[in-house]
């Protein structure tokens, strides 16, 4: 999967989640998502399944945290990881 | 999904099944490191069903398929109790999660069954709720220390050492809380066993409280990232959610078809207990119940191969199944009647024990919440 698809997918995971909870938001590459508030702990273990599935990819719980999650930057550098 | 177990998995079974049976024949005891039947369990195999090779997941799906085995046979749930909680709050995480040292130091004597292991997460004012969580960490001199009170660890009597879940005291307030998992000896100063709880059932299984007042760890006690705590947690929880229902999926078994075995010698009214059409339609329920369980606990092990998270999965299985075995309970004590009340058929006893299912690993009102908020 090329990046670009992979940072639409991220995208729409964490779109579906804010739309669930009924914020609008409009969020960028470096909003921070669970220390700006927007997205809580259930989210992030939520996010991390969806990611999983759609991706096909595999996530160590070791690599997931609120820290390496907070931005969708954070994220794709999270799922590069997983992939090396 | 394949439904046939493979040749590996159907000997682990057998071997298990057999386990069963023998421990059967030894007297009762609490559980702890070197006693006779956590040995045997240890030899047969079993406390390494949580074990991976670096890197590598460790397959639920046999660990399933043995625990289930087990519980088919053993009448000694509190054993089936501290397994489950070895497996996954010990072995699985320090497999999974810790670095070669570490690994090195406690993953063998856990398998070999001469260390016991303790998850210390739940807090008086903070169960499944990890963000309420009190017990904080602080950077200190190169290390941690600690601070807090852990309370209803099962095996902590027991435990050479525990898998404390702390939340990061040096972080803005406020913020979703920064979660980290520490391996602490039993004798590292500051870290004490406190107040032991009698409980109505699970007699074999210890629970315990422990205290943590400036509890002072080297930087090598960390286990895994700091901050990842959080999602190793739920995976951890996972794990345990899924193995607990594959040993009631077992238990279910054993009671039912003791309940109909009883139920097809006893005659009332000049017919069998099981032609009586009240009595039929109960156990035909109870069986539906446990098919149904062992489908959602199979699918749940399966949905974590390769290491994957399964939350949905994971509590579905637990919910129902948990909810399963304490009304096959009843049900096995409601058609033995006044024999299923006495304490010497036993059934009162798998009662006490059942009841606790819906409360460990995640009240059956916990569960629905979130499964709630996954639909």
């Amino acid at each position: 999967m090329e990046i670009e698809e992979i940072r639409q997918t991220v995208f729409a995971c964490v779109d579906q989640l804010l739309q669930e909870q009924d914020l609008d938001e409009v969020f960028q590459d470096d909003t921070p998502l669970f220390s700006g508030g927007l997205l809580d702990s259930m989210a992030l273990i939520r996010l991390v399944a969806m990611l999983e599935r759609q991706l096909d990819i595999t996530m160590s719980p070791g690599q997931v945290s609120v820290d390496t999650f907070d931005t969708v930057a954070g994220i794709m550098g999270a799922i590069r990881s997983s992939a090396s | 999904m394949d439904f046939d177990w493979s040749e590996e998995q159907r000997l682990l079974r057998q071997n298990l099944g057999r386990l069963g049976q023998r421990l059967n024949a030894e007297a009762a005891e609490t559980i702890a490191p070197g006693g006779r039947r956590w040995k045997m369990c240890a030899e047969a195999g079993i406390l390494s069903l949580g074990r991976s090779e670096p890197g590598q997941p460790a397959d639920l799906l046999t660990a399933v398929a043995g625990m289930e085995a087990l519980a088919a046979e053993t009448l000694d749930n509190g054993l089936l109790f501290c397994l489950v909680g070895q497996i996954c709050s010990s072995v699985h995480p320090v497999s999974t999660f810790g670095d070669s040292a570490q690994r090195r130091r406690v993953l063998e004597p856990l398998c070999q069954g001469e260390l016991v292991g303790a998850a210390a997460a739940t807090e008086a004012d903070a169960g499944s709720d990890v963000a309420a969580m009190r017990t904080r960490y602080r950077r200190a001199g190169g290390g941690y220390t600690l601070d807090g009170a852990k309370v209803f660890v099962t095996s902590a009597p027991s435990a050479g050492f525990f898998l404390v879940l702390a939340r990061d005291g040096d972080a803005p307030a406020g913020q979703l809380p920064r979660l980290s998992y520490f391996l602490v000896s039993r004798d590292t100063p500051g870290a004490t066993v406190g107040q032991t709880y009698e409980t109505m059932g699970l007699n074999s299984a210890p629970l315990g409280e422990l205290v943590l007042d400036g509890c002072r760890l080297q930087e090598d006690a960390l286990l895994g990232n700091e901050g990842a705590g959080g999602m190793m947690f739920q995976s951890i929880l996972e794990w345990e959610r899924v193995l607990l229902v594959a040993a009631h999926t077992g238990t279910m078994g054993r009671v039912l078809q003791q309940t109909v075995s009883h139920a097809r010698r006893r005659r009332q009214f000049g017919k069998p207990l099981l032609q009586h059409q009240q009595v039929g339609a109960r156990l035909a329920d109870a069986r539906a119940d446990l098919e149904a369980s062992r489908l959602l606990t199979y699918h749940a092990a399966w949905c974590k191969r390769r290491g994957r998270t399964a939350p949905l999965e994971a509590a579905l299985a637990k919910l129902f199944a948990s909810e399963s075995y304490v009304r096959a309970s009843l049900s096995a004590l409601q058609l033995h009647g006044a024999m299923g009340y006495a304490t010497e058929t036993g059934i009162e006893g798998q009662v006490r024990d059942a009841l606790a299912s819906t409360i460990y690993g995640g009240t059956s009102e916990v569960l629905r919440n979130l499964i709630a908020a996954m639909l």
